[in-house]
């Protein structure tokens, strides 16, 4: 009867071993340039890394495959790994790894636990590798503080040593942030507050990422502040919906030409929450559910949109014009939810953004625009409220483009069918960034971002300057 | 239990042992190859019927421009038929492997329907649209690829509709708008070239 049973599990276990599928794993190395993801392989039921893509940020990495040695040249150092063996030289001196060296197609892995003393033995900037969360820090790391203001209502102000970008999500109970492009570590896990509404917060590092979640006894939101250094924790304010207000004068000039910061606050019915009247309306492309394209293995459209936005808000902001987000966070917009609160906050100019892989440069858009139906009075066709700004979007369009070219990024103009430009009643154009090469982290790169953002700010500027006014409203 | 049964009983544990490992090695070596989600290959149009003189725009990704084409294609007598097959031609361009627009594996259009002198509705099957890549600029040069194609050779085609597997759908993957008539008259959109 046991033998019997052996029988059995010998097939049972091949079986599972058969359906089994091992879910990607990946490990992030934050350099001061940029954060990158690399797969983390399995090879007999050890983790492995592919040593040269790791290396392929941090320097100029050459290697020359000779029978089954493994020979690397980086930077000035040279190093010599051997294909099932698990003693190495590194930088000239032996390494001895837990597993043995893996040679596939000239592609060289090492085990994970030997990451960190392979690196630390080639450069010479300051490394922590984090084995079991699979993160690996090159220099700065980015740290926080977490201080709760007893206000009414109560305010957790968070701040980091530089600008980060977390997705956000709420579920009831809890407010979570992941940490994917920045290297944030926690000096203490754990914070407990004597609140009822903002109950703690607690801090954890796994899957190649980090995680900071804040229990709370109510539903929270979190908005940004200080370029990205600060984000403040404070609970959902209710707005009363209200019915939208007659048409306002224009508002006194600004800096930029444009109107400056009204205190008027655009409270439409349609609009579930209040905003400042802003100049600039921009419209972070997907969010929530929608993740919009997958960019890379690690790169979704959504948060780059996202990082984009805010980096544009604070480029306007420098030219004194004012804008907002229509997101500041992960949230879930339906192109009519976007419209409708775009169009209550009644700006000059809607700036809707989306990133793609396909091309390089900057693709501006403006509405693909057929029959109009007719005007109902002072009411306009939502399906072709666009139709009375398509000149000044055009106008718009243009403007940004030369300003692109005047900084040498290829840009180029299109009209698109794509929501919810069709719906916005004021100047408007849908912004596709695309990487300055082929390489898609290109789009992540603080300079790249800053320059192209420079050049819409300007753009926008420029067509305030020259009259700002669209069409009729 | 006799000396033959084990000996029957081991060779059945070896048998076991070596088609599981051999399963596993080829379970590896499927996760290694590329995997079309269906068959990828060209749709062919129908070998009957007369041969007739078409104009196809086709997207090229790396310009974002229309190319006009001209091609001889075998089409059938009913306008809708004959709108269908037009469309598969140009789809077939797509599916190629050398395409300068690539579209999902299995793209096809199951029906055309030319419901008014100037309004046609194209139903696509789920491939289409779910294996379409993601952007702007790529799904609206098939948007515009499509529409262009049949109003050049549809005349009065002026409002096009796309649905998927017969019904109405927001967007092609994220961006291109599908809940609305496109509208050819509208203007061009993207650059023509030859």
């Amino acid at each position: 009867m046991k033998h019997r049973t052996h029988f059995l599990a010998i097939p049972l276990a091949l079986a599972v071993l058969v359906v089994t599928a091992a879910e990607d794993k990946y490990l992030t190395v934050y350099t001061p340039q940029a954060a990158y993801s690399i797969k983390v392989v399995d090879r007999n039921g050890r983790e492995y890394v592919a040593l040269l893509d790791v290396l392929l940020a941090l320097g100029n990495p050459r290697v020359r495959v000779d029978g089954d040695k493994w020979k690397l040249r980086f930077n000035d150092t040279e190093s010599e790994f051997k294909a099932g063996k698990t003693k190495a030289k590194v930088n000239r001196k032996d390494l001895h790894m837990p597993a043995p060296f893996v040679l596939e197609s000239s592609q060289g892995f090492v085990p994970l636990p030997s990451l960190g003393p392979v690196i630390s033995r080639l450069i010479s900037v300051r490394l922590e590798f984090r084995e079991t969360a699979r993160r690996v820090f090159i220099g700065a790391t980015t740290q926080f503080t977490a201080e709760l203001q007893k206000t009414a209502p109560p305010k957790l102000v968070l701040r980091f040593s530089a600008p980060v970008n977390p997705s956000i999500s709420t579920e009831p109970g809890k407010l979570r942030m992941v940490f994917t492009r920045e290297p944030l570590i926690a000096n203490v896990p754990a914070q407990t507050f004597d609140d009822k509404t903002i109950k703690g917060a607690s801090f954890a590092e796994h899957d190649a990422l980090a995680e900071l979640t804040i229990q709370a006894g109510a539903p929270l939101q979190a908005t940004f502040g200080d370029q990205n250094r600060t984000i403040i924790i404070a609970p959902v304010q209710q707005v009363q919906a209200q019915a939208a207000p007659p048409p306002e004068p224009p508002a006194a000039t600004g800096p930029g030409g444009w109107p400056a910061q009204s205190a008027t606050a655009a409270q439409g019915a349609a609009s579930p929450v209040a905003h400042p009247r802003a100049t600039v309306v921009i419209d972070p492309g997907h969010g929530g559910d929608d993740r919009g394209a997958a960019l890379s293995a690690s790169l979704a459209e959504k948060d780059v949109t996202l990082v984009w936005a805010r980096r544009l808000r604070a480029a306007l902001e420098q030219k004194g014009i004012t804008a907002m987000l229509l997101r500041d966070g992960d949230t879930s917009l339906s192109s009519d939810q976007r419209a409708a609160l775009a169009n209550a906050a009644r700006p000059q100019v809607f700036v809707s953004l989306h990133a793609g892989s396909t091309g390089s440069g900057v693709r501006i858009y403006t509405a693909h625009l057929g029959e109009t139906g007719p005007r109902v009075g002072s009411f306009l066709p939502w399906d072709t409220a666009q139709a009375a700004f398509l000149d000044a979007s055009r106008a718009l369009a243009g403007s940004v483009a030369a300003e692109m070219h005047k900084h040498e990024i290829p840009a180029g103009t299109a009209p698109v069918f794509v929501r919810p430009l069709n719906n916005i009643a004021a100047s408007a154009v849908a912004i596709e960034v695309m990487p300055p090469t082929a390489d898609i982290a290109g789009l992540m790169t603080t300079g790249y971002q800053q320059s192209v953002c420079a050049a819409i700010a300007e753009g926008i500027a420029a067509v305030g300057k020259n009259g700002a006014s669209g069409g009729a409203r | 239990m006799t000396r033959r049964v084990k000996f029957l009983l081991a060779l059945l544990v070896v048998a076991v042992a070596t088609m599981g490992y051999y399963a596993l090695r080829l379970k590896r070596q499927a996760e290694k190859l590329p995997s079309p989600a269906a068959d990828t290959r060209p749709i062919a149009p129908p070998v009957a019927g007369p041969t007739e003189h078409v104009t196809l725009y086709v997207a090229y990704d790396s310009d974002g421009t229309l190319h006009k084409r001209q091609a001889d294609i075998a089409v059938p007598g009913d306008p809708s038929e004959r709108a269908r097959q037009i469309l598969r031609a140009l789809i077939s361009i797509y599916l190629d492997k050398k395409s300068p627009h690539p579209l999902g594996a299995g793209a096809d259009v199951k029906y055309v329907f030319l419901v008014k002198p100037n309004m046609a509705i194209i139903d696509t099957n789920s491939a289409f649209a779910d294996h379409h890549r993601s952007g702007i600029l790529v799904e609206q040069l098939t948007v515009a690829s499509i529409a262009r194609t049949l109003a050049a050779n549809v005349p009065g085609t002026i409002r096009v509709k796309i649905l998927v597997e017969g019904k109405e759908r927001e967007t092609l993957a994220g961006h291109a708008d599908l809940a609305d008539f496109y509208d050819t008259a509208a203007g061009d959109q993207f650059p023509e070239a030859e």
